[in-house]
C-alpha cells in the first residue's frame, strides 16, 4: 500500500543526471523485474481527456505496472515499464549481445491525469502541468506523447500549442482514427507533422494497432537533440493575444493536417442521443441502467459471495481443523491464529472478488461504450444540488449494494477533490450487509413495524449523504471552483472484450494488492485481541472473549455510550466486530450470549436477550435506544474493506479522516436520537 | 439580437459573443471549439434543462447553469 504509493516518483523523478544521454545505456538484456529501472528514460502521457491514454497506457505496459495516488496528493498515476524493440541501435557498448534489428530500450512509462490545457483548472491538470514544466531539467520526463482524437483534432491540439512553446521533446500520438474515417475524415500525417513540427503517429490503442512506429518514432525523439521551443508572436503577458495566435496556429494545423468535413446528417450517436438525453425518457434509461448495475452487483454476485464464504467457513476451516488436530495441535494458538485469523481473513476477501469483477466489468462498459458521459449529464443537475457532478450518482447508488466497490468507482470521476468527496460520501449509503442487522433489530424491537423502522435507517441513509455532503462543501472544499457542465460527448461504440477484461483485470489486482493486505491484517489483530488473556488465567488462545484484551477493551469504551442509550459490554462489543464487518454482528452477538444464530428474520432467543439488555441499559427506554443503536450501525465505519478500498483511492490520511467524521455523526445522531426519543417513548 | 444560449433557438446557426463566463471557463469552452464568433448549432435539449451543442465535428454537452450564462448571437 504506502510502500506502492511512494514507488512512483522513483522513476519519474528521477535524480541522476547523465542517465538522459541514451548512449550511455545498454538495455540489450532486457528488465525482468517490473521496473525499468532508475536511468531508463521517462516518457510521459499527456492529453485531454478521453483520447484514449489509459487504454494506450495499457496496451504498451500490459502488466507491468503501479496504479496509485501520486504521493501527497490524490491525483491518480499510473507507472509502467513500455518495453521496445527497435531495429536502430540505442547503444554501442562491446559487451552488448543484442541480435541484429533487435535492440532492447525499457522506458518507464507515466500516465498522466486528462487535462485541456496547462493552466490549471484542477488539482490533476496541476500536477500535469508541475511535471512537465515546473519540475526542474532532471526530474521532467525526457518525452511527451501528446494524445489526440483525430475525430475532433482542434480539441487535443491546444495543449500541442502550448507544449510546443517550450523545449519539450514531443511525439502526438493520434488516436480513434476510426471514429474519424467513418466520418469521412482524413488525415494527412506528412502535413500535420509539418504543421505541428513534431512527429506525429497514427495509432489505434483499441485495436493496439500502430504501436511499433509510435516506439521508433519515441526512441529517435529521446536520442535526439532538444528541439526548440515554437516562436510565439504575441506578447505573453496579453492572455488573450496569446490565445488569439494559438488558436490561429490550431487553425492551421488542423487545415493543413485534415481533409474534408465529416458527414453533417445526423450520426448514429445523434440518434441515440435523442432518447438517451431527452428531458424525460433519459432520467428513466438512466435508473433503468442504474437499476441493472444494482442488481447485478447485488443479486448476481450474492450467490458466488455465498459460495466463497460457506467454502472457507466449512470445508476449508473443517480441513485445517482435522489437519491440526491430527498433528496434535488441535486448540492451540497457532490453530488460532491460522483459521481465526488468516483463513478468515482470505475468506472475506475473496467473498469481494466476485463483486469486484462484476464492478469492474460494468463500469469498464459503461466507460468504453460511451453511456457514462450521458450518464453525467443526465443526473447532473440533480447531483450538483447537493454539491456532486453526475458521475457521482454511480458509486453512491452502487453503495447501497456494497461500498467496497462503490468507492472503487468513485475512479470515474475526472476530479480528484470531487473523487475525495464521494469516496467519503459513499461510507453513509446503507449496504445489504448492515440491512441484514437492520431487520434483525428491527425484528426484535418493533415487531410487525421492522418494515418502516429499515425504511428510516434508508431516509436516514440518504439524508446523511446529501447533508454531509452538503457540509463538507461548504467547510473543507470552500474554495473548490464552481464548475460547470461542459463535456464533449464521445461517440458511441461497441465496448471490446479485450479492454474490458484487461481494465478489470489491472482494477481488480490492484484493489486486491490492497486490501488484502489491510483486511487480512485487520481480522489476525482482532484474533489476537481475542486471544490475549488480561483479566483471567487461562492460557493465550484459550481464553473467554469477555476476559480477553478485546473484552477489556469493550468494557472500557463502554460508558462512553450512556447517552445512546445502549450501553452495555455485549452491545459494544459487537459494535467493535461490526467496525470489521457488519455481517459479523450478529454472530457476534451470539457468540456473546453464548446462543444460536438465529434464522434470518426472525428474533429467537437471541432477540429476548438483547432486548433484555437494552431494556436495562436504556433505563426502560429500549425503543429509542435500539432506533439509536441502528442509526450508530448506520452511520460508523462500515466494514475494514470499505476502509481498505478507501486506502486506496484517497489514501490514509482521507481514510483516517472518514473514520473520524464518520464515528462523530454517528455518536451524535445516536445520542440525539435516544434522548429525544426517551421523552416520548 | 444576443440571447442566453437557454433561450437561443435549436437548429439555428449561433454565434457565442464575448463575455458571459470567466477568464478560466472561457479557455475551457475556446479548447472545445466554443470560441466568440465561430458558428455553432444546438441540437436538442437535454434532461436537467442544458443543451447539446454541434460544433464542427463534435458534441458538447452544456449544463442549464451555464447555458444561462452564456450569450449568443442567432443568425437567420
Ligand atoms: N474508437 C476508438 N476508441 C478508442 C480509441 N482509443 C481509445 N478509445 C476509447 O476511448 C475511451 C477513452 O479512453 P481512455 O483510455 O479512458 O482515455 P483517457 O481519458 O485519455 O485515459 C475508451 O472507451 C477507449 O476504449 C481509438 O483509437 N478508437
Ligand atoms: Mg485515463
Amino acid at each position: 500500500m504506502s510502500e506502492r504509493r511512494t514507488a512512483l516518483p522513483d522513476a519519474a523523478i528521477r535524480e541522476s543526471a547523465d542517465s538522459v544521454s541514451l548512449g550511455a545505456v545498454c538495455h540489450c538484456g532486457g528488465v525482468l523485474n517490473e521496473s525499468a529501472g532508475a536511468d531508463a528514460p521517462v516518457v510521459a502521457l499527456v492529453g485531454a481527456p478521453n483520447t484514449g491514454k489509459s487504454t494506450l497506457f495499457n496496451a504498451l505496459t500490459g502488466a507491468r505496472v503501479t496504479m496509485g495516488n501520486w504521493p501527497g496528493t490524490t491525483v491518480e498515476v499510473s507507472r509502467g515499464v513500455w518495453r521496445t524493440t527497435s531495429a536502430t541501435a540505442v547503444c554501442d557498448c562491446a559487451e552488448c549481445d543484442c541480435a541484429e534489428k533487435e535492440w532492447k530500450l525499457d522506458i518507464t512509462l507515466v500516465d498522466l491525469p486528462g487535462a485541456y490545457s496547462l493552466d490549471p483548472h484542477s488539482p490533476d491538470e496541476a500536477l500535469t502541468r508541475d511535471l512537465l514544466l515546473q519540475v526542474p531539467g532532471d526530474g521532467r520526463p525526457d518525452l511527451c506523447v501528446v494524445l489526440a482524437d483525430s475525430s475532433r483534432l482542434s480539441h487535443s491540439l491546444y495543449l500541442v500549442s502550448q507544449l510546443r512553446e517550450h523545449a519539450l521533446k514531443i511525439v502526438v500520438a493520434l488516436t480513434m482514427n476510426d471514429i474519424a474515417a467513418r466520418r469521412d475524415v482524413k488525415v494527412d500525417v506528412v502535413a500535420l507533422e509539418r504543421a505541428l513540427g513534431v512527429p506525429v503517429v497514427a495509432i489505434d490503442p483499441r485495436q493496439r494497432k500502430g504501436l511499433g512506429p509510435l516506439a521508433e518514432a519515441v526512441r529517435s525523439g529521446l536520442a535526439a537533440p532538444l528541439p526548440d521551443a515554437r516562436p510565439v508572436g504575441a506578447d505573453p503577458d496579453d492572455p488573450d493575444g496569446l490565445d488569439e495566435e494559438r488558436f490561429c496556429w490550431i487553425a492551421e494545423a488542423v487545415e493543413a493536417g485534415t481533409d474534408g468535413h465529416g458527414a453533417q446528417h445526423p450520426s448514429f450517436s445523434d440518434r441515440i442521443d435523442r432518447w438517451a438525453l431527452a428531458p424525460f425518457l433519459g432520467p428513466v434509461i438512466f435508473l433503468a441502467l442504474m437499476w441493472l448495475v444494482f442488481q447485478i452487483t447485488t443479486t448476481v454476485a450474492a450467490p458466488m459471495q455465498d459460495f466463497l464464504d460457506e467454502l472457507f467457513t466449512g470445508p476449508i476451516t473443517d480441513g485445517t481443523l482435522a489437519l491440526f488436530s491430527a498433528v496434535g495441535l488441535s486448540g492451540s494458538w497457532v490453530e488460532g491464529l491460522v483459521v481465526r485469523g488468516l483463513i478468515a481473513g482470505v475468506g472475506m476477501l475473496l467473498t469481494f472478488v466476485p463483486l469486484m469483477t462484476l464492478m469492474f466489468i460494468l463500469l469498464a462498459i459503461l466507460e468504453d461504450s460511451g453511456y457514462m458521459a450521458r450518464a453525467a449529464v443526465v443526473v447532473d443537475r440533480m447531483m450538483r444540488a447537493i454539491g456532486l457532478p453526475g458521475k457521482a450518482f454511480l458509486p453512491l447508488i452502487v453503495g447501497f449494494g456494497c461500498n467496497v466497490p462503490a468507492i472503487s468507482a468513485t475512479r470515474i470521476l475526472p476530479d480528484s477533490r470531487q473523487r475525495v468527496l464521494t469516496a467519503l460520501l459513499v461510507p453513509f449509503t446503507a449496504c445489504t450487509a448492515r440491512l441484514t442487522v437492520f431487520v434483525m433489530v428491527g425484528v426484535t424491537f418493533f415487531g410487525q413495524y421492522a418494515g418502516t423502522a429499515v425504511f428510516v435507517m434508508y431516509l436516514v441513509s440518504i439524508h446523511l449523504v446529501v447533508l454531509c455532503g452538503f457540509l463538507l462543501r461548504r467547510t473543507l472544499w470552500r474554495d473548490m471552483p464552481y464548475d460547470p457542465l461542459v463535456i464533449d460527448l464521445p461517440p458511441y461504440q461497441r465496448p471490446t472484450l479485450r479492454l474490458t477484461a484487461s481494465v478489470t483485470w489491472l482494477r481488480l489486482s490492484g484493489f486486491l494488492q490492497t486490501a488484502g493486505g489491510i483486511i487480512v491484517a485487520t481480522v489476525c489483530g482482532v484474533w489476537l485481541l481475542q486471544s490475549i488473556p488480561v483479566t483471567s488465567d487461562a492460557a493465550f488462545g484459550a481464553v473467554d472473549t469477555a476476559d480477553s484484551a478485546y473484552g477489556v477493551v469493550a468494557q472500557a469504551i463502554t460508558p462512553v455510550f450512556g447517552p445512546t442509550g445502549f450501553a452495555s459490554w455485549e452491545t459494544t462489543s459487537t459494535m467493535v466486530v461490526g467496525f470489521v464487518a457488519k455481517e459479523a454482528v450478529i454472530s457476534a452477538w451470539a457468540q456473546t450470549y453464548a446462543l444460536d444464530e438465529p434464522a434470518e428474520g426472525e428474533a429467537g432467543d437471541l432477540g429476548a436477550r438483547v432486548f433484555a439488555d437494552f431494556n436495562e441499559s436504556s433505563g426502560g427506554h429500549p425503543y429509542p435506544a435500539a432506533l439509536a443503536f441502528m442509526v450508530f450501525l448506520l452511520a460508523y465505519t462500515p466494514c475494514v474493506a470499505t476502509l481498505a478500498s478507501q486506502w486506496r483511492e484517497i489514501g490514509a490520511k482521507w481514510t483516517l479522516f472518514g473514520v473520524v467524521m464518520q464515528l462523530a455523526a454517528a455518536y451524535v445522531l445516536a445520542v440525539a436520537v435516544f434522548q429525544v426519543g426517551r421523552l416520548f417513548w | 439580437m444576443p440571447v442566453a444560449l437557454k433561450n437561443a433557438p435549436l437548429r439555428s446557426t449561433l454565434v457565442l459573443r464575448q463575455g458571459g463566463a470567466q477568464a478560466e471557463l472561457c479557455q475551457r469552452l475556446a479548447v472545445l471549439g466554443l470560441r466568440p464568433g465561430t458558428a455553432f448549432q444546438l441540437v436538442q435539449k437535454t434532461s436537467g434543462g442544458g443543451r447539446m451543442a454541434r460544433i464542427g465535428q463534435s458534441r458538447v454537452a452544456i449544463g442549464a447553469e451555464l447555458a444561462g450564462q452564456l450569450e449568443v448571437e442567432v443568425n437567420q
